[in-house]
């Protein structure tokens, strides 16, 4: 790559030492594109094996390795220094030139310090470099530490339901307020670790009152070929899928049931996440344990069955309970237009089972059971011209139906969105969505969406307070049950912003499974301040 | 008699046709010179922008509305040029939203293509979800701004059909004019009218026309500094919308060509670490 010449002997400029090849390469390219000056990579031989040298080649003396040592510190090469006397022969390297398809992960390219002197080095020449080295950037506290962040939410909530109770002890409020900070660290290696803690106290329902871990992992990404591998290890949500009226093929997290009848808030879940990812798609496997039960609304809390659900009483299938080790494996890729997603999950469900049993006191309960199951996945969407057309179907094995039986079964969500953007000549952009859902269970589904179709609109003003609103029907085929949401959000200031939404179940049959929530329909308020 | 006057006036009538073809002749060849022009000048300030492999930067955006009201965008962006052996792909382009603050952490992935629709995603963090997006949204408003979502990545050559208008002072520079039809007919821009200096083709001033051909977008660009002693970068882009009277001043900052910057960053399952 290089044809000029490395300097035998004379002044030249070192803007960085690596004990790694591929990173001196990867450094040397980039140097040379910010300086716009011809670079060599040399290998000196140590003590503690070779190391390589990203030197200037065109710098004839002294001045002229001081003033391109200068240049380079002032565009972001802290380390660079130089020698007035060549101490060594050295090898030059061939440098291939920079292909992007391999070129590393590491966002801080830096892995090394520059190097200290070889021992072997002349003692004028040791004393120049150390001369003309920078002190170093980096507080000595926290060498490692490259990049940090702390952001988040607090919002101020609140619920009314306005309809009287059905159950006994159900109130008709649930105020509160919820906290959601995050914490990012990363180091100079590009290995972060990130920390999401969730908390929400409600006023109405001491079961809503709250607190998860969403997140707490760390990560590291590397290349491996042309592909580049990550890895999260910890506490961490994962999604998957296309739709928008239910999320049928999202599997790896539990349903945070008590923060939205929706079925959408998940929970924190341990695991490890490997992802093999390039042009040709991502493969991604997990190792996961530590089964997270879904949270129910208490005694006074609405949405909810006549008999409590006592989660103390909590059995699985798995003799390893909650510690069994669930397995899971998706392929996603882009072809064109189309973006498909394979998944499977093999582990115990996250979906409970209610078996009415009586607690210690004799009261009548329903305790959570768990059973294992196997679930293949396809997800998969079509996005053409202002159309989008989406699919998701599972095929679960192993799990019960509403009888108790066990029946493996087939569902889906199909559907499309169409989008009129620049509504009327305005910026606004006015979307239609139609999805149906079906359980091929029917009757003995023990999901709600066994036979449902959505009807939703969704308009985007595209105003600088990033004003939307959501609607739709959902509408239970079966059994005449209607369900109308709607909401609506609004920034009012830079940190601030407002979200309504209302839930409104209008003639909820009787053999519905949502029959005893039928008086349930309620209307938000939530105040969020982001920083 | 007769007769002569005849093939003297089928003579004549020849020689007003041909003259007619011929004078058709020469405005279709000057059209097809004036096109020949204008891709050749945008051949030419594309390849003097080419080879920076990637670059990073900040971008800050001040929206204003007609009564003067002010909210502030920022923004990281990151670019990833496509390899020169990549046939139809372009360049690809991620944002990641740092403030208005109820935004933040979510980004935004281009992968343009020089022939037919960009592909496009979205990552929402709240859900951790990454959604393909449509690019029939090019014309839509960036987030609340002046600049469209096709105002916001580097256009690629083919994407336009090219008219070389005149060459005219603009203030102590010489601008050549150069008007530029998209051929994606969901753009929003019926033509855009652009003002590159003849030195270094950079792009100073840009008219945008909407489907009706009216004046709809000028922008003005300004603050040019030259990085790596190769590519001009403006520090400041001005877009003012002459219909709503609405305006958004798009400042650049922390540019790095070359950065270090991994192919990974650019797919759909690296969006969900974007920061």
């Amino acid at each position: 790559m290089l044809a000029a010449a490395i300097p035998a002997a004379g002044a030249a400029a070192v803007l960085g030492s690596f004990r790694d090849l591929d990173n001196a390469t990867r450094e040397h390219h980039r140097i040379s594109m910010r300086l716009g000056v011809p670079l060599a990579v040399v290998v000196v031989r140590t003590d503690r094996g070779p190391l390589y040298r990203i030197v200037s080649t065109d710098a004839p003396d002294e001045a002229a390795a001081r003033a391109l040592v200068a240049r380079a510190r002032e565009t972001g090469v802290p380390g660079a220094w130089y020698w007035a006397e060549a101490p060594l022969p050295e090898e030059e390297v061939a440098v291939t030139p920079e292909d992007p398809e391999t070129a590393p992960a590491e966002p801080q390219a830096v892995e090394e310090a520059p190097d200290t002197q070889p021992p072997h080095t002349a003692p004028d020449a040791r004393e120049e470099a150390v001369a003309a080295r920078p002190e170093p950037a980096d507080p000595p506290g926290e060498p490692w530490l490259a990049y940090h962040s702390f952001s988040g939410d607090i919002s101020l909530e609140g619920r009314w339901y306005p309809d009287p109770a059905v159950h006994p002890g159900q109130r008709s409020h649930a105020s509160g307020f919820v906290v959601r900070p995050e914490l990012y660290l990363e180091d100079r290696a590009g290995r972060s670790l990130t920390v999401r803690p969730f908390f929400r106290h409600d006023a109405g329902d001491p079961r809503r009152t709250h607190a998860d871990l969403h997140e707490a992992y760390g990560m590291a990404v590397g290349q491996w070929g042309a592909s580049e591998w990550e890895l999260r290890l910890g506490v961490d949500r994962v999604f998957w899928g296309v739709t928008e009226s239910q999320h049928l093929v999202d599997i790896v997290n539990q349903v945070d049931l008590v923060e939205h009848p929706n079925e959408k808030a998940r929970l924190g879940q341990l695991m490890a996440h490997v992802t093999l990812a390039g042009d040709w798609g991502a493969l991604e496997l997990f190792g996961i344990t530590g089964h997270r039960d879904r949270t129910f609304s208490g005694r006074s809390g609405r949405l909810r069955l006549p008999l409590l659900i006592d989660r103390g009483a909590t059995t699985y299938e798995s003799g390893a309970e909650e510690w069994g080790l669930d397995v899971a494996a998706r392929y996603s890729g882009t072809i064109g237009a189309f973006d498909i997603g394979l998944s499977v999950f093999d582990g115990t469900s996250r979906e409970p089972f209610l078996l009415p049993a009586f607690n210690g006191a004799g009261t009548p309960i329903l305790a959570p059971h768990y059973r294992s199951i196997r679930q293949f996945g396809l997800d998969a969407q079509w996005t053409t011209g202002s159309w989008l057309y989406k699919l998701e179907a599972i095929h679960r094995a192993g799990a019960w139906n509403l009888l108790g039986q066990e029946e493996d079964y087939g569902a889906f969500v199909a559907g499309g969105e169409y989008t009129l953007y620049g509504l009327f000549g305005s910026g606004a952009d006015l979307g239609l969505l139609a999805e149906w859902n079906y359980d091929a269970r029917r009757e003995w589904a023990t999901s709600r969406f066994q036979n449902d179709l959505f009807v939703g609109t969704r308009l985007a003003l595209n105003d600088e307070q990033g004003t939307e609103f959501i609607g739709g029907v959902l509408s239970d085929l079966d059994h005449d049950s209607h369900f109308v949401s709607l909401e609506l959000s609004r920034r009012l200031r830079d940190n601030w912003s407002l979200e309504f939404e209302t839930v409104v179940l209008l003639n909820v049959g009787e053999a519905d499974l949502l029959y005893a929530m039928r008086r349930d329909s309620f209307v938000g308020l939530d105040l969020v301040y982001s920083f | 008699m007769m007769e002569r006057v005849r093939n003297a006036a089928i003579v004549a009538l020849f020689g007003a046709v041909s003259a007619v073809l011929a004078a058709e002749d020469a405005a279709a060849q000057d059209a097809v010179a004036a096109e020949d022009r204008g891709l050749a000048i945008a051949r030419d300030a594309r390849a003097r922008k080419q080879g920076f492999e990637s670059f990073t930067a900040s971008q800050t955006m001040v929206l204003r509305n007609r009564q003067g009201r002010e909210s502030r965008r920022h923004l990281r962006v990151k670019v990833l040029e496509a390899p020169p052996e990549a046939e139809g792909a372009g360049d690809r382009s991620l944002f990641v939203f740092d403030e208005p603050r109820d935004v933040r952490g979510t980004a935004f992935l281009v992968h343009a293509n020089k022939a037919g629709p960009d592909d496009q995603w979205l990552y929402l963090p709240a859900l951790k979800r990454v959604k393909r997006i449509n690019s029939a949204n090019r014309s839509g408003s960036f987030m609340g701004s002046e600049f469209a979502y096709e105002d916001m990545t580097p256009p690629e050559v083919e994407q336009f059909d090219y008219r070389y208008l005149r060459d005219e002072a603009c203030g102590e520079l010489t601008c050549t004019v150069v008007e530029r039809i998209p051929r994606d007919e969901r753009s929003g821009y019926r033509r855009q009218i652009v003002w590159q200096d003849t030195d270094e083709l950079r792009l100073w001033k840009v008219e945008y026309y909407d489907r009706r051909d009216a004046l709809l977008k000028t922008l003005d660009v300004s603050g040019y500094a030259k990085y790596v002693d190769r590519y001009w970068h403006a520090a400041e882009m001005s877009m003012v919308n002459h219909l709503t009277g609405k305006s958004t001043v798009l400042t650049w900052s922390d540019y790095d060509f070359g950065a270090a910057v991994t192919p990974g960053e650019f797919l759909p399952t690296g969006l969900r670490r974007a920061r």
